[in-house]
């Protein structure tokens, strides 16, 4: 096992170096640069620019650059944002935490429905019940998040019931607690309806599949001839199997939690990463698009491990070598 | 839009007057009334003098103040942190008397050493200041002595008109900043992880918490100098709150749902405030056009259009003043008005707009849309099809086909390109249609100039020569021929003599017969085609008084109240 | 992918291959999937035949129209069918800047199959504009049909290029092993632990916007392709992987076929079953993908059309709330989208009838 992680690790490196590297090719390879939309200003000389695009390395060889990046990657310096001033390490920090919130509550509401859900279906396949919620599931995979969101924002505009957006009210630090705690709850729902209802869909569905396989498996199929109670085989052997891919699942929405909000944040307005990568692209500020896509990337092979892991102790008969 | 990073900060004065205007809020019991308003993106910096964007002005913006402003109903200079101002006989010597009862609302004396600290970090070349090249007069800087601790003199290498609207820039704390600057490291100081308490300013406001992507919140200053006629302290709104919206969409539903006091709608929405203003107790109000105007550009740069001797059809093209002619006169811009801006809006003839009153030049007459006359105007020229395939033919011979740019995304603008293609297509003139992302229209316009037409626009100002950089050939925003050694035509040489004469010049009565020449040239040559202008509104929560904006600002922001 | 989920995956497919022909999978289908497939055929009928369905150029501008509403039509009362079976009313704009129109008495005839199109205006100067217009006055209809081309057949291109690279690399990757195995293994993993929406947004931004539209569109789906391949090719290459155990790979190779045509003739084809599956299941994603790229601005521009960009208008609020018809582009997508889920779980029942009625 802790070979197995090891090895695990070492070859994540590789991986990131990868990943980032290509995303640097693709960032050098778009027309311009962060500087070009300087260059209309009437007051900017060009003898500014050019100081600026030294200070900044952006006058070095692709190659060159990339490495003198990464260079300071290893020593967890992600470098400024040019656009921002800042540095990008702490520009993240400020943004993800409102995504992380948002991913989470996603997962948890999608998993809390999905889960009873998916086992109510599977134990009563074909009927209307059935049927209503398999059709629901249907559409909830098939609505495009970001028509939802705009869908739930004219909801919110037309009854008044919801903030139209941002995480928080301006006068929350006047709050009291539990005000607080509401606060953010309300502002959460509409964003947290719209991730959810396709990890609600997807992840019902999923579990119904997972269920009726396990039904008809012969250990099912004993317990159920033992004469154990009902109540003790559908939670006891049919639950804790069906519940296995899950876990695969979590690790990978570590990853997703960072890039699947991101047309949500952008149409209802959150302030987190999706908003930020994409202000980062659209200004091609090279190091924080760089800083985004490494975080996403540790986040996503993390994810991954975790899920392995989780998975061999859910689950013994998985081996790793 | 080309005004996102690129407004120069005085023509940003009154968009951020504007914003200044603006407010309201859910108040819970213990707050004092506070005025809410909305700002389009983050700020990047509180630094002044480093920030390039109205992002970033618009929310630093209110903790300073500058020596002078300009009064946005009579658009002349009022006093600010200088009580008054005086010339020299020559012209060249302007002297400031600063107010004395200024403190920085940190407590420190303002004094005549923030003026010249603030002008050194300008000119300082380590600095990465936007606001340099505008106080380079003709490429030399101004002398700034401090006379007494409470007097201040700028020394010009000659007169120059335009001097008070460039020392209008907001004065930054010696105390806080002068060792950052020494240090080197002045760009990146008062970024924005600085903590609001070091943001020191002048203003009647101070800030105490900024959450990225969210809102700002300020409140009073209140070591603030100005004082109402019954000596209470201004302003009369204690606490403010900007909150950062991601695009005018957003804008509009935070006003809609009330969380913010005031709203400046485009023309889409102007109907649907005005259909809920009384019901929801909004005031509307048109200020009037805006200042820029978005125009279409044709290239006539021979360093682009001659390679290896040889001529590209395309020059002469744009530099037939027939073939522009007859291209104007297809330009609906009436339809423009309808389509893109909803009615609300008016061809645009003159490059100044009417609201620079002194300045604009009235007795132009306009190119009327009249796509028989332009054909025939065309004709006329020896643009004929020859060949039968519906497509016209220059008179070498040469198919008539052309692209044409615009930034994407920005909606009215591809609107109004949609209109002007559809019209030119119909004159039988092949015209591809390429909305392209903002940077790489910047890098044709800029460094390799391979383009044909652009339809693209500026922000203008009350001061017509912030407009050089575009009249100049010599200019960067020259754009059919940027940055020329010395001027292609005789026209173009004429517009130069006009702009130096124009900044020369003292007298105000005679300076604007510059200006109204040099757009009768523009107007007569064609080098760019003018579309429309913009209405621009206002809408505000009746709660908010004493707020009259005009289209250059809001007088005595800090006298506005809120009645509840 | 973890080894473990691809294993599961592995399981989850049993390769079946018994003969498949349209009428038995009718046959089989519910009600959704057969209602799924006649929407999907069409719309694609009414994309591939735009220029006839739709009754106008989708780019002509009708300036003095702009926000019309659409018109609703009327069958004619049984004595004027000669005149034309169906009519609307004309109508006259009252307020410009409200883009209110209000009707009038007079008629619009219709006609079948005039002017080489299906159904339009028996005045050729009259307007029918069935679902509204836009902004400038452009027939909606017309947008939305021409647009359905990009849409649709964005799904079909994308999934075509990222399945025959995911079916060809993972199956060669799986037969030949080794080495080469390892550096495509390792190139997958690259490219699967790409954080997939910010990449796609950093792609959509190098694509040089001085391309003609139809190149954009295809680069489009290029991008697309290129970050869906990687997963298939680990899954293909896992069944290949217990493919080429079996007797039949086994006897063809000792029957002295060369490796290459035991991969092309009887590796490769193993896998189609799953792949038609999968394939079916993952157009939507790249529907999906072109509308969120045009709807940020970054895929599609006007001129062309395409649901994504055609929605991204609605994105005004007084759009929304006003000019309804402008969220149908938002409905197209939702239903083509949800008739490929419904089409692909039931082919997947079809091909492995075992698993009916399970995921």
């Amino acid at each position: 096992m802790g070979r197995y992680v090891l090895r695990r690790l070492v070859n994540a490196v590789p991986l990131i170096i990868g990943i980032t590297f290509i995303s640097f090719v693709v960032v050098d390879l778009a027309p311009g640069d962060f500087f070009t939309s300087l260059k209309m200003n009437p007051q900017i000389s060009p003898e500014t620019l050019q100081g600026m695009e030294a200070k900044y390395g952006f006058d070095k060889p692709l190659v060159v650059r990339f490495f003198l990046w990464f260079w300071r990657v290893l020593h967890l310096d992600l470098g400024e944002s040019i656009f921002y001033h800042v540095d990008v390490l702490s520009l993240i920090g400020r943004f993800l935490p409102n995504t992380v919130i948002l991913s989470a509550a996603a997962m948890v509401v999608s998993w809390g429905l999905a889960v009873p859900l998916g086992l109510f279906m599977a134990l009563r396949p074909g009927t209307w019940a059935d049927r209503l919620l398999s059709f629901f599931a249907f559409m909830g995979m098939s609505i495009p998040s970001f028509f939802f969101a705009l869908l739930l924002l004219i909801f919110a505009l037309q009854t008044g019931w919801f903030p139209t957006g941002g995480s928080f009210s301006p006068d929350y630090d006047t709050l009291s607690l539990a005000g607080k705690v509401w606060d953010r709850v309300h502002h959460l729902i509409l964003p947290v309806v719209v991730l959810g209802t396709s990890g609600v869909a997807g992840l019902m569905r999923l579990m119904r599949g997972n269920v009726m396989e396990i039904m008809n498996a012969d250990y099912v199929r004993t317990a159920r001839a033992k004469g154990l109670p009902e109540r003790v085989v559908v939670f006891k052997h049919i639950l804790r199997n069906a519940i296995n891919p899950f876990i695969t699942i979590a690790g990978y929405e570590l990853g997703a939690l960072f890039g699947g909000a991101a047309l949500v944040e952008a149409v209802l307005h959150l302030q987190g990463m999706g908003n930020l990568m994409l202000q980062a692209v659209l200004s091609q500020d090279l190091f924080l698009l760089m800083g985004s896509i490494l975080i996403g990337a540790v986040l996503l092979i993390v994810g991954n491990l975790l899920a392995d892991i989780a998975l061999k102790f859910a689950d013994p008969r998985i081996r790793y070598e | 839009m080309f005004r996102m990073a690129t407004i120069p900060r005085f023509v940003s004065i009154p968009l951020l007057a504007l914003l200044f205007a603006c407010s309201g809020g859910a108040e819970r019991p213990e707050l004092p009334p506070t005025l809410t308003t909305d700002t389009l993106g983050d700020p990047k910096t509180f630094n002044m003098i480093v920030s390039k964007e109205t992002s970033s002005s618009a929310v630093a913006g209110i903790l300073f103040e500058g020596l002078i402003r300009r009064e946005p109903v009579t658009t002349d200079f009022e006093p600010v942190l200088a009580e008054s101002w005086s010339v020299s006989p020559d012209g060249r010597t302007w002297t400031f008397k600063l107010r004395k009862d200024v403190l920085w609302s940190d407590g420190v004396p303002f004094t005549a050493d923030d003026i010249v600290f603030t002008a050194r970090a300008i000119y300082d070349p380590k600095v990465a200041s936007s606001i340099r090249d505008a106080w380079m007069i003709e490429g030399k800087k101004m002398v700034v002595t401090p006379v007494d601790r409470h007097t201040v003199s700028f020394t010009l290498p000659f007169p120059f008109a335009p001097f008070l609207d460039i020392v209008q820039v907001d004065i930054l704390p010696r105390h806080k900043l002068e060792a950052a600057l020494d240090a080197g490291t002045f760009d990146s100081a008062w970024n924005i992880n600085t903590p609001p308490g070091e943001l020191v300013g002048t203003g009647p406001y101070v800030i105490t918490k900024y959450v990225p992507a969210q809102h700002v919140l300020y409140e009073v200053n209140p070591r603030y100098w100005r004082k109402d006629e019954k000596g209470d302290r201004l302003p009369s709104i204690k606490r403010r709150v900007l909150l950062i919206v991601k695009d005018i969409n957003t804008a509009y539903v935070k006003f809609d749902a009330g969380e913010t006091d005031i709203y400046a709608p485009p023309a889409d929405m102007v109907e649907t405030i005005r259909g809920k203003a009384r019901a929801r107790d909004w005031t509307l109000k048109e200020l009037g056009l805006s200042t820029g105007t978005p125009f279409i550009a044709f290239n006539r740069n021979p360093r682009h259009f001659v390679k290896g001797g040889k001529r590209d059809p395309r020059l002469d093209w744009f530099t037939d003043k027939k073939f522009l002619k007859a291209l104007a006169h297809a330009v609906d811009k009436e339809t423009i008005v309808f389509n893109a801006f909803r009615g609300y809006g008016e061809p645009a003839v003159a490059d100044i707009s009417p609201e620079v009153k002194r300045f604009h030049n009235a007795d132009l007459k306009d190119y009327e849309y009249d796509l028989k006359k332009a054909e025939r105007l065309l004709s006329e020229a020896g643009y004929v099809d020859r060949d039968g395939d519906k497509i016209r033919e220059d008179p070498r011979g040469n198919p008539v086909s052309f692209d044409l740019y615009t930034n994407q995304g920005n909606r009215t603008r591809e609107r109004i390109a949609a209109i002007v293609l559809e019209d030119w297509k119909k004159l039988g003139l092949k015209v591809n249609y390429k909305p392209l992302e903002f940077n790489t229209l910047v890098e044709k316009l800029d460094s390799n100039f391979d383009w044909d037409a652009i339809l693209i626009g500026l922000t203008g100002g009350l001061e017509p020569h912030w407009g050089s950089t575009f009249y100049k050939s010599s200019g960067h925003l020259h754009m059919w021929n940027p940055r020329q050694a010395k001027p292609e035509t005789a026209w173009e040489a004429e517009i130069d003599r006009l702009i130096d004469l124009g900044a020369r010049e003292l007298d105000p009565k005679k300076r604007p017969q510059h200006y109204k020449k040099i757009q009768e040239i523009l107007h007569e040559e064609l080098p760019v085609i003018l579309t429309a202008r913009e209405s621009v509104f206002i809408a505000h929560k009746n709660r908010v008084l004493g707020y009259n904006p005009t289209i250059w600002g809001t007088p005595d922001p800090e006298k506005m109240r809120l009645a509840y | 992918m973890s080894d473990a989920a691809v294993s599961r995956q592995l399981s989850a497919v049993n390769v079946d291959r018994s003969e498949s022909s349209f009428a038995a999978f009718w046959k089989m289908a519910g009600w959704p999937a057969r209602v799924s497939l006649a929407l999907l055929a069409a719309f694609a009928l009414a994309a591939l035949f735009a220029p006839a369905v739709a009754p106008y150029d989708p780019a002509a501008q009708n300036r003095r129209q702009p926000h019309h509403p659409p018109m609703r039509v009327h069958l004619a009362p049984p004595g004027e069918w000669s005149e034309g079976l169906l009519y609307v009313h004309k109508t006259k704009l009252a307020d410009i800047r409200k883009r209110r129109y209000e009707e009038t008495e007079e008629r619009i005839r219709l006609s079948f199959f005039k002017r080489g199109r299906v159904l339009t205006t028996a005045d050729p100067d009259a307007r029918l504009f069935l679902l509204g217009t836009d902004a400038l006055g452009r027939d909606f209809f017309s947008r939305l049909v021409y647009g359905g081309r990009i849409s649709l057949s964005i799904g079909l291109v994308g999934v075509a290029i990222s399945y025959t690279l995911g079916i060809l690399i993972g199956a060669f990757s799986g037969y030949v092993g080794g080495r080469a195995d390892f550096v495509i293994m390792r190139a997958t993993e690259i490219l699967m632990s790409l954080p997939t929406f910010y990449f796609l947004l950093t792609l959509a931004v190098i694509i040089p916007a001085t391309l003609p539209s139809s190149l954009t569109y295809l680069l489009i789906v290029a991008i697309l392709s290129f970050i869906g391949w990687a997963g298939l090719a680990r899954i293909v290459r896992g069944l290949v992987l217990s493919e080429r155990e079996r007797e039949y790979v086994l006897a063809a190779r000792a029957m002295g076929a060369s490796g290459a045509r035991v991969l092309v003739r009887h590796v490769v084809p193993s896998t189609f079953n799953y792949a038609v599956v999968s394939a079916t299941l993952s157009i939507p994603g790249y529907i999906l993908g072109e509308s969120a790229l045009s709807f940020l601005g970054l895929g599609i521009k006007d001129p062309d059309s395409s649901w994504g960009l055609l929605l991204a208008e609605a994105q005004n609020v007084e759009y929304l709330l006003r000019f309804q018809w402008l969220l149908i582009p938002g409905l197209l997508i939702f239903l083509t989208v949800m008739a490929f889920n419904f089409l692909g779980d039931a082919l997947r029942d079809h091909m492995d009838p075992k698993r009916r009625g399970t995921v």
